[in-house]
């Protein structure tokens, strides 16, 4: 009996000795080391995983998509946990389509992170997460993609890696395009499996921007502007497409076109939206704004003759026309039609400078449209107080003041429409929600603008500038310009800047087109150079708009 | 049991005091409810103290039926912990699966947009033979109210 007690008593000092180390063992793990181990454990087991928001869409009218963003993966490489770099590499070059010494070279960066590639396609980040490399890992991200390739690059702009708008719309409404990232907590078991997702920062997608801009117009018009490259080689041409009625931008084109996903390449200058960033002497295409203010101040009739003779001497200046000819006698719409400098200054100097001051800044030059886009320049304008004595031997004429192709289109459109000025509109709904037409003032009574408009339509009848030019079915309306460029205080003799600005039908505009080719190389004529792109996008985009003929 | 007696006799034997307060709906109506609370409680109460004396808890807390009965409950709490385990992994593999789909959508979306793009569907307009008409190719229907009178007549006709 004795001995049983005794064997129990072992027994229960055994249990004792057993209770005491786990009890110190215990108290090792959970007091002394309790701290350390609890952030390592935390570490391991959770993980707080960034969810990408999506950049809004940017969208044309119909809803196509020119710009939208999917979800991709960055890979990254945390370089002393590879076992083996130079398999490694290979592996992720031939996924990646990278030369496995790039690749090798990225993962064997110092330092204990490296990005191999970044904004990489889920596809191929699926198959590289497949082939659990040690030290290889994947961060969320997001791709920009312009399914409809360089169409309207320059106006739907670019993102920088870093999910930033560049230039363009992708810039100008960042705010609104820009989605924001979310967070969330994973924790995982000791498979790495997750057993808790808890969302702490919920991500929101950015909102779309659907602009006034038709792709299949815009298409066309950079086709065109692509043959006016090609055959004339300017330093740039810009196009602008426009429904008169109430200024929706329906393509807004430049040349050279951009690759918005590849930018590594381009000129700076060829990022520019040269239809509200250009400024330019207008030249020629000035002269209907200067009949149309001194028909409205009923200075001149249309059917009212002027003696003209070769040249006119404003001051120091001598203006002649482009074409040497002898004195004539030209009406109004004769001066418009022929683009008679002499005949646009005469009526000029009978409008006087004081109200011709007026009408430039009445039409809008000198100051910004306001069209929603970056960036955009407000020309030159002298001040009347700036005049000198030969400023009026040259404004009525489209020099000495600097302007921008969307401000001749505006212009032009408040003549087509009727006599109301509008600022052109490029973004029609944000986030769903119609953005409103914007305000318009008249600048000119009807009966003035439709007179200026039967004039026009001289320009492209024989004995116009513009009389090679016409679309079947359909009456045009419109003015060249052949302007020098200003250099070094003076005009080039070798540089000109060829443009025409056309609306068409011309008794019911519903489509203008404003062309601008700056440089042309072989030809400088608006009437051959840019007269021709207006005809051609014209011919297209009349049928395409269901404007029936007439 | 002597405090539910006395709380019961409260109830039954309103006070004098209150007597003023059942003048006015809006006390009538917690007055009526007061008895019913203490009478549910003390029938409650009653019961859980009677529930040692009853014979099936007497039967098992005498034998030893009370050890399986504790291993059910306490591998039932596990079971309910493991379920519970579960059903947390279950959500975040649907989290998961949700995050991939929302991806998946993008990525289709992007890739639908490529394919409707203006150029892709110009080439295989083109590649079908398809031609752009000259607008003096294109002839216009014209009407007038013989036209309407026509159209109004066919609508008719096919009721």
């Amino acid at each position: 009996m004795r001995l049983v007690e005794r064997r129990i008593g072992l027994l229960f000092a055994g249990f004792c000795l057993c209770f005491l180390i786990v009890l110190g063992r215990a108290f090792w793990l959970q007091g002394v080391q309790g701290h350390s181990l609890a952030s390592e454990a935390t570490s391991q087991q959770s993980e707080v995983v960034t969810v990408p928001g999506l950049r809004g869409r940017v969208l044309d009218r119909h809803g196509r998509e020119l710009a939208v963003s999917e979800d991709a993966a960055t890979i990254y490489a945390t370089p002393y946990q590879i076992v083996n770099p130079p398999q490694t590499a290979k592996k992720l070059a031939g996924l990646l389509d990278e030369e496995p010494a790039d690749v090798l070279e990225a993962i064997t960066a110092d330092g204990g992170f490296s990005y191999v590639a970044r904004k990489v396609d889920l596809g191929k980040a699926r198959k590289i997460e497949s082939l659990k490399l040690p030290g290889i890992g994947e961060l969320p991200d997001t791709l920009r993609n312009y399914p409809q390739g360089h169409l309207a690059s320059q106006v739907v702009g670019s993102v920088g890696t870093d999910g930033k708008g560049l230039f363009g719309l992708e810039m100008g409404d960042d705010g609104t395009l820009h989605g924001t990232d979310g967070e969330r907590l994973v924790v995982n078991d000791a498979l790495g499996d997750p057993i808790r997702l808890q969302t702490t920062k919920s991500e929101s997608d950015g909102e779309d921007v659907q602009t006034t801009i038709d792709s299949a117009i815009q298409a066309r018009t950079e086709a065109v502007l692509a043959q006016v490259g090609a055959t004339y080689a300017p330093q740039n041409a810009t196009a602008i497409v426009m429904d008169p009625r109430n200024s929706d931008i329906l393509a807004m084109a430049n040349w050279p076109p951009v690759d918005p996903s590849d930018l590594s390449d381009v000129n700076s200058d060829d990022l520019q939206n040269h239809a509200t960033g250009f400024t330019y002497e207008p030249g020629s295409t000035f002269k209907a704004f200067t009949v149309a203010s001194a028909l409205e101040d009923k200075v001149v009739t249309p059917t009212t003759e002027f003696t003209l003779a070769p040249s006119i001497q404003v001051a120091d200046r001598v203006i002649e026309e482009s074409h040497p000819r002898g004195t004539v006698t030209l009406s109004t719409a004769d001066i418009l039609a022929q683009s008679s400098n002499v005949g646009a200054v005469t009526i000029g100097l009978e409008e006087g400078a004081d109200r011709f001051s007026k009408w430039i800044d009445r039409f809008g030059f000198g100051k910004p449209t306001g069209i929603a886009f970056p960036g955009e320049e407000q020309g030159l304008v002298p001040k009347r107080s700036e005049y000198s004595g030969s400023t009026m031997g040259n404004l009525p004429i489209g020099q000495g003041l600097s302007v921008t192709p969307i401000q001749m289109a505006a212009g032009y459109a408040a003549i087509a429409n009727g006599g109301i000025l509008r600022p052109p509109r490029l973004v029609e709904k944000v986030g769903g929600e119609a953005v409103g037409e914007p305000q318009g003032k008249r600048v000119i009574r009807p009966g003035v603008a439709s007179e200026v408009r039967t004039m026009l339509e001289g320009v492209l009848a024989p004995g116009g500038t513009a009389s090679e030019v016409s679309v079947p079915g359909y009456t045009l309306a419109g003015k060249t310009g052949t302007a020098q460029v200003a250099e070094n205080g003076g005009y080039s003799e070798t540089k000109f800047i060829a443009s025409f600005i056309g609306f068409a039908p011309a008794k019911h505009p519903r489509l203008l087109v404003a062309v601008v080719v700056d440089e042309p190389v072989g030809d400088i004529y608006g009437g051959s150079v840019a007269a021709p792109a207006f005809g051609k996008i014209a011919e297209f985009a009349l049928p395409y708009l269901g404007v029936p003929t007439e | 049991m002597a405090a539910a007696a006395t709380a019961r006799r409260a109830a039954a034997a309103p006070s004098p005091a209150r007597a003023p307060t059942r003048r006015t709906p809006t006390r009538r109506a917690p007055a009526r409810r007061a008895p019913t609370l203490p009478k549910a409680a003390s029938r409650t109460a009653g019961a859980v103290r009677g529930l040692p004396d009853c014979a099936p808890i007497v039967g098992l807390t005498r034998g030893r039926a009370w050890i399986p009965l504790l291993g059910v409950l306490l591998a039932g709490i596990v079971a309910l912990n493991v379920l519970t385990l579960s059903f947390t992994a279950t959500a975040g593999k649907i989290d998961t699966q949700i995050t991939s789909l929302r991806q998946e959508n993008s990525v289709l979306r992007a890739r639908e947009a490529r394919l409707l793009s203006n150029g892709r569907v110009s080439a295989a307009a083109a590649g079908l033979g398809l031609v752009r008409m000259s607008p003096d190719e294109i002839q216009y229907r014209h009407t007038g109210p013989a036209a309407v009178k026509a159209a109004a007549a066919r609508l008719a006709a096919e009721g």
